[in-house]
C-alpha cells in the first residue's frame, strides 16, 4: 500500500475526523472507501441492456431504436421489460399533460355552462 | 351542439379496465363515443380480462351517456389489411374527417393511448386529443376521484401480472388480429 498525501481543509478535516471516529473507523478508511467506490462507479457503468432501457425510459431514444438495440421481437416486449428493469415507460412530458388536461376542464367548463 | 370525449383506441379501456375504474367514463357527464372498430378490436381479444370488462362495461351503457361511432371500417378490415393500410388507424382517419366536417360539433376530445397516433395526428378546429393521464388528473382535480396516480399504478401493475401469467406469450397489436394473443401487456399508462 502506497501513502499518499492530499491537502485537505482545516475545518473539513475536523468534521471528518468527528464523522469517521462515530462511525468507528479513521479519516484515511474513509478516504480509501469513498475513493473505492468512485473509482469502481466510474470504471462500471451500467450495462449495456440496461443504460439502452433507461435512455427509452427518460425518452432519449425512439422504442424503434431500442427494440433494434436489444433484440427484440416488439414494442410490446420492450415496454414487459422495461418495467421488470424497474424503470418506467416513457410518459408525455408534463407540459404536454398539463396542456391536456386544461383543455379537458375547458371543455368540462364549457358543457356545464 | 355536440361535445364528447371520443376513445379512438383500446388503450384507454384497457387502462381503466386494468384499475377497475371503466365508470370513471361517464363521471364528468359528457358523452362518451367509442369508434366501431374499437369495439371490434375488444371482441378480437376476448380471452383478456381488459377486453372483456371492457366490453361489459360498453354493453351495459350502450345508448346510456354512450355510444358506437360507426366508421365503417370494420367491414372492410381484412381488405385494408391487404392494401397494407391499418384498419386502425383508417378508423381514426376518418373520425377526424367527419369531426372536422360536420359543423354540430363544438368540441372533441379523441382519447388515445397510441403512441404512434400522438405523435402524427393533427386534428383541426375544436378537436383535440388526449390521453389517459390528464383525463384522470382533471377528475382528481374536480374531486371525482382520490388519485389518479395511484389509479394509473394500479392499471400498470395489472398489466404486468397479465404479461406474467406462467406459459402466456406477449401481446402484439398486429397478432392480436392474425393470431389472437394470449396475455395484454400493451397496456400504455401515460
Amino acid at each position: 500500500m502506497s501513502n499518499f498525501t492530499v491537502a485537505i481543509p482545516d475545518d473539513l478535516l475536523t468534521d471528518a475526523k468527528v464523522m469517521a471516529a462515530k462511525a468507528g473507523t479513521s479519516v484515511n478508511a474513509l478516504i480509501r472507501t469513498l475513493l473505492d467506490g468512485f473509482v469502481q462507479n466510474e470504471s462500471s457503468p451500467m450495462s449495456g441492456n440496461l443504460e439502452i432501457l433507461l435512455k427509452y425510459s427518460l425518452g432519449q431514444i425512439t422504442p424503434k431504436k431500442a427494440v433494434k438495440l436489444l433484440h427484440l421481437e416488439n414494442e410490446a416486449a420492450l415496454e414487459k421489460i422495461t418495467l421488470h428493469a424497474g424503470f418506467p415507460i416513457p410518459r408525455l412530458s408534463l407540459q404536454e399533460t398539463d396542456a391536456m388536461q386544461k383543455r379537458f376542464g375547458e371543455m368540462l367548463d364549457k358543457a356545464s355552462s | 351542439m355536440k361535445c364528447g370525449i371520443v376513445i379512438v383506441d383500446t388503450g384507454p379501456l384497457k387502462t381503466l379496465a386494468y384499475a377497475d375504474s371503466l365508470e370513471l367514463l361517464l363521471a364528468p357527464g359528457i358523452p362518451v363515443h367509442i369508434s366501431d372498430m374499437v369495439i371490434c378490436e375488444l371482441r378480437n381479444g376476448q380471452q383478456f380480462i381488459g377486453n372483456i370488462k371492457a366490453l361489459e362495461f360498453i354493453e351495459s351503457n350502450m345508448n346510456n351517456g354512450l355510444d358506437e361511432i360507426d366508421t365503417g371500417v370494420p367491414q372492410i378490415a381484412e381488405e385494408l389489411r391487404k392494401l397494407g393500410v391499418d384498419p386502425g388507424d383508417e378508423s381514426i382517419r376518418r373520425i377526424i374527417d367527419r369531426l372536422e366536417d360536420d359543423s354540430d360539433w363544438e368540441y372533441a376530445l379523441l382519447v388515445s393511448e397510441d403512441e404512434k397516433f400522438m405523435r402524427t395526428a393533427d386534428p383541426k378546429g375544436q378537436t383535440y386529443i388526449m390521453t389517459t393521464r390528464p383525463f384522470l388528473q382533471e377528475l382528481e382535480r374536480r374531486s371525482m376521484l382520490d388519485d389518479a396516480e395511484a389509479l394509473m399504478q394500479k392499471a400498470e401493475a395489472a398489466a404486468i401480472h397479465a404479461g406474467e401469467t406462467p406459459g402466456r406469450g406477449q401481446l402484439n397489436r398486429s397478432r392480436e388480429w392474425n393470431t389472437p394473443p394470449v396475455s395484454n401487456v400493451l397496456v400504455r399508462p401515460f
